[in-house]
């Protein structure tokens, strides 16, 4: 099953765009724990999406938001990007379901990406602030890929 | 017709990317005012009476401080400029704030940030034309040292989304609530960082550690203060 819209151009630049507004203004913030909607935005697209074309150009996208916007934290992004990058490689070895392989994939990717900032710089690790993360991403991630899946479903039937 | 819904759809989405990159920092505006909104809704639901006499004292208490706090602004004015907050760092493995003053504006490199006269926010640690980023109290890595009480007991302060205070002395006596004050050479001398909290007093232990109590928000701080005559 794919999304034909997560095909489109201004439709991902749209959705990169909400998520960034939405991570930055921290306004989904809980618990001083921020998820991390561009991840999830990312294997989203990597999951409802069979070709790597869309998922490169969802890259470009956040790149490019980030530069227009933000023109520090670069390192971080690309770091998240690289994980990602590695997951589309290496997600034919999970376990084939695609919802549990993208709840895998959230949790591999917001561990490496951890492990590999700090590597980049010698701050301390949280493994709270970490293990908090992955749950918020976990729960929001689940709704939003039922959301999607559902909004699949219709778009298949529709057409 | 399905070419022209196309066509319709995608120059709709093009109105709305556009309106988006144009008018990002009141789209931030609109969401934060949405959020407060919604939760201030929710809290007002669970207050109960002795709750609401002990906020009015609060407030009463908050806005003579900020009259104190004001007046205190006016008199040293020239030393300070003030900044605001562009963004947040959006991951949640740091705690820094990228400012709108930059090389233009005379900022360099360690610069101290204050929420107010007197009360260290943090630092700045990298500056382009324009903008400037700033390390928090508040991020993993930021390490100072800080004298704690009237009786000055140093400790380290390791930042973090609750810095502590490690290192104390166990022979210094302390009480929660005491001042927490920059000793650090690259910020200015006994400017507050905050107060001590949660004073860890096990009799196995050679130091002592506590939590730093800050008495506001990191994360809905909109306007900070450059401190242009330090060091």
């Amino acid at each position: 099953m794919s999304v034909k819209i997560l095909n489109n151009f201004f439709w991902i630049v749209f959705i990169v765009l909400i998520c960034f507004f939405l991570q930055e203004t921290k306004i989904l913030v809980i618990g001083g724990i921020n998820p991390n909607l561009i991840l999830i935005a990312l294997l989203l697209i990597i999951f409802f999406q069979k070709d790597f074309f869309p998922l490169l150009f969802s890259l470009i996208a956040v790149s490019v938001i980030f530069l227009i916007f933000i023109k520090f934290w670069l390192i971080s992004l690309l770091v998240l990007e690289l994980s990602v990058i590695i997951f589309y490689l290496f997600k034919k070895f999970l376990t084939g379901n695609k919802a549990v392989d993208f709840l895998i994939g959230i949790i591999l990717i917001s561990i490496f990406y951890h492990i590999a900032v700090v590597s980049f710089s010698n701050y301390y690790f949280s493994i709270r602030l970490v293990l908090s993360e992955i749950f918020y991403n976990l729960i929001f991630g689940f709704i939003l890929w039922l959301v999607v899946e559902k909004f699949a479903i219709i778009y298949e039937k529709r057409t | 017709m399905k070419s022209l819904r196309k066509i319709l759809s995608s120059l709709i989405l093009l109105v709305l990317v556009l309106i988006l990159i144009f008018s990002h920092n009141a789209v931030g505006i609109f969401l934060i005012s949405f959020k407060k909104i919604a939760t201030s809704f929710f809290e007002s639901c669970e207050k109960s009476e002795v709750f609401k006499v002990i906020e009015i004292e609060n407030n009463r208490l908050k806005l003579e401080l900020s009259a104190l706090r004001e007046e205190k602004i006016k008199s040293s004015l020239s030393q300070y400029r003030k900044a605001r907050v562009y963004s947040r760092y959006p991951f949640n493995d740091r705690a820094r704030l990228i400012i709108d003053l930059g090389l233009r504006d005379g900022i360099k490199e360690g610069m101290p940030i204050v929420l107010m006269p007197g009360v260290i926010l943090g630092k700045v640690i990298e500056v382009k034309k324009n903008q400037s980023e700033v390390i928090t109290l508040f991020d993993p890595e930021w390490r100072s040292s800080v004298a704690i009480g009237l009786l000055r007991a140093k400790a380290l302060l390791k930042g973090g989304k609750e810095p502590k205070l490690e290192l104390i002395p166990r022979d210094i006596q302390l009480k929660e609530g005491d001042d927490v004050l920059n000793i650090s050479p690259e910020l200015p001398m006994n400017f507050s960082l905050g107060s001590l909290n949660n004073l860890s007093e096990a009799p196995h232990e050679v130091w002592r550690t506590a939590d730093l109590e800050t008495n506001y928000n990191p994360e809905i701080i909109e306007e900070v203060l450059v401190v242009f005559d330090f060091p």
